[in-house]
C-alpha cells in the first residue's frame, strides 16, 4: 500500500471519529472539519518518522488533540481579553441577585411526573438535544465534553486553556441554563396541559 | 437578615447551585458537602435545582447513544483531495 492509499484509507476508517472528537471540543462542523484536515495533512507528512508502536488510530487522535490545543491557544489573543470574554460568557447575573439569591423568575419549580415513562423519555431526550443545541461558546464545550464524553476536568481544562474555577463557573451556567431551557419548552407545555 | 446569616453560614443560592453541580461530579471536600446539606435543609428551591439537576445527569446519560455525528461524503471527498494534492 502506498503511503497516499493508506492516508486516503484513514478518511474511511477514522474520518468519522477524528470528525466527532473535534466536533465535540469546538461545537463547530467548520472549524473540526478544518481540524481534521489538518490532522490528516500532517499525519501524511510525517508518515516517515511513525514508528508504528501506536496504532494509526491511536496515532492520528493524538495528533488532533495537539492541533485542538493549538487551536484555542491560537483564539486566544491576549490573556486580559480571555479573561474578559470568559467571564462576560459566564455572567450568571441573569439566575442570581447580588446576594446569590433566586432570582423570583428563575426559581427552579417542580417537574411534572408522567406516569408514562417511555413517552416521557422520548420528547424529553428531544427537547433536552435542542437545549443543548442552545448552549454557547466554551461552557457548550465544556459541558458536550465533560457529559457526553465522560472527559477529566483536568483535560478540559487543558484543551480550552482554562483555569479550573472558570471551568466549574461554566459548567455551573451551562447546567443552570439547561434547566431553565428544559423547564420552559417541555414542563411548562405539562404544566400547561395539565391545567386545562 | 436571617436570610443573610444563613447564607454566611450555609452558603448563598448562588454558591449551594454551584457545589450541587460539582458534588454530581463526586468533586467536593467533606466541609463542602455538610455546607451544601445544612443549605439543602432550610432551602427548597435549592433542594428541588439538586433533584433537577440529578434528573438532568440521568436524562443526559440516557441520551448520550443518541450521538451520531458524522462528516459528510462531500468533506470527505475533500480531505481524500488534499492528501492527493
Amino acid at each position: 500500500m502506498t503511503p497516499s492509499e493508506r492516508a486516503t484509507q484513514w478518511v474511511d476508517e477514522h474520518g468519522d471519529l477524528l470528525f466527532r472528537f473535534a466536533y465535540q471540543r469546538t461545537g463547530s462542523r467548520e472549524t473540526a472539519e478544518d481540524l481534521v484536515q489538518e490532522t490528516l495533512l500532517s499525519a501524511f507528512k510525517s508518515l516517515d518518522s511513525f514508528k508504528e508502536e501506536a496504532s494509526d488510530r491511536t496515532w492520528l487522535m493524538r495528533i488532533l488533540r495537539n492541533k485542538i490545543i493549538d487551536f484555542y491557544r491560537k483564539t486566544r489573543t491576549r490573556q486580559s481579553e480571555d479573561e474578559v470574554s470568559v467571564k462576560k460568557e459566564v455572567s450568571i447575573d441573569q439566575f442570581f441577585d447580588e446576594s446569590g439569591g433566586w432570582i423570583p423568575d428563575k426559581k427552579p419549580k417542580a417537574w411534572i411526573e408522567r406516569p408514562d415513562e417511555v413517552v416521557e423519555r422520548g420528547e424529553i431526550g428531544e427537547r433536552l438535544d435542542q437545549c443543548i443545541d442552545n448552549l454557547k461558546g466554551k461552557g457548550a464545550v465544556a459541558f458536550r465534553m465533560k457529559y457526553l464524553e465522560d472527559e477529566d476536568s483536568d483535560e478540559i481544562c487543558k484543551v480550552l486553556d482554562i483555569t479550573s474555577s472558570n471551568y466549574w463557573v461554566l459548567i455551573h451556567r451551562a447546567k443552570l441554563q439547561l434547566r431553565d431551557c428544559l423547564d420552559k419548552n417541555y414542563f411548562d407545555e405539562l404544566r400547561n396541559f395539565d391545567a386545562l | 437578615m436571617i436570610a443573610r446569616v444563613i447564607h454566611k453560614l450555609f452558603y448563598s443560592c448562588e454558591d449551594a447551585s454551584l457545589h450541587a453541580v460539582r458534588r454530581s461530579q463526586g468533586k467536593s471536600s467533606m466541609v463542602e458537602r455538610m455546607r451544601l446539606w445544612m443549605h439543602l435543609r432550610i432551602c427548597d428551591i435549592c433542594k428541588l435545582f439538586d433533584q433537577q439537576n440529578q434528573k438532568l445527569d440521568n436524562l443526559v446519560n440516557d441520551s448520550k447513544g443518541a450521538e451520531n455525528l458524522k462528516a459528510s461524503e462531500e468533506v470527505k471527498a475533500k480531505w481524500k483531495a488534499e492528501i492527493q494534492k
